[in-house]
């Protein structure tokens, strides 16, 4: 049940952590989305990666295999 | 009547934040729309050290309001993996559906935080003792396609 930092990131999932102003308002908000817009983006790369890497063993079996 | 306690030791989640496909708002698009769930942090600094010894678990939990079902993203780590400030915001982010957010309708996301002090009492200087804080819910909806 429990999952740490790196399961959380072979499911295509990040964490970030930052400090925040004193009085939290709409003004952090878009500095934090701007850093994971592109967190999201290396997940979505890693995503794709891992799926590509599936998919070339499956082949590789597939040609074991005929 | 017991008192209904949602933090304690020095720790209290003031705000949730959904922000999805690059909006802050609680309208999410679908199952693979990029979400990443917030919240604030506050922490009272003379009551934990930044020591490696000290761990913190940021429960991400999301929660399917019709079947009740929960969707636990964990993070865990030394506490010196946040910024040492009284002030924090936290996230997690990634497609709505790792999140066990598949099926149109509304959800609700509860994140929770805990602080594991060690049993160092006897080794000075010891500041602290184990605490939590749990956030009021933050309802959102899935739209349907």
């Amino acid at each position: 049940m429990v999952t740490g930092e790196e399961a959380l990131a072979s499911d295509g999932l990040l964490v970030a952590a930052g400090r925040a102003p004193e009085s939290p308002d709409e003004s952090w908000v878009p500095s934090a989305k701007e850093y994971l817009d592109g967190a999201l983006n290396v997940a979505r790369e890693r995503a794709e990666r891992l799926v590509g890497a599936g998919e070339e063993r499956e082949r590789k079996g597939d040609g074991a295999n005929s | 009547m017991a008192p209904t306690l949602n933090s304690a030791s020095g720790l209290s989640i003031l705000s949730t934040n959904i922000v999805t496909s690059g909006v802050d708002r609680d309208v999410v698009s679908g199952p693979q729309a990029p979400v990443v769930l917030f919240f604030t942090l506050a922490v009272d600094l003379n009551q934990f050290t930044w020591n490696p010894s000290f761990a913190f678990t940021a429960d991400f939990q999301v929660e399917n309001y019709y079947t009740g079902q929960k969707t636990n993203r964990f993070w865990i780590a030394s506490l010196n993996a946040l910024p040492q400030a009284p002030f924090l915001w936290l996230s997690l982010g990634g497609a709505a559906s790792a999140f066990g957010v598949s099926t149109p309708g509304i959800y609700l996301y509860r994140p929770t935080f805990i602080v594991t002090a060690p049993n160092l009492r006897e080794l000075p200087p010891f500041i602290g003792d184990s605490g939590f804080a749990v956030a009021e819910e933050h309802f959102f909806i899935l739209e349907g396609t």
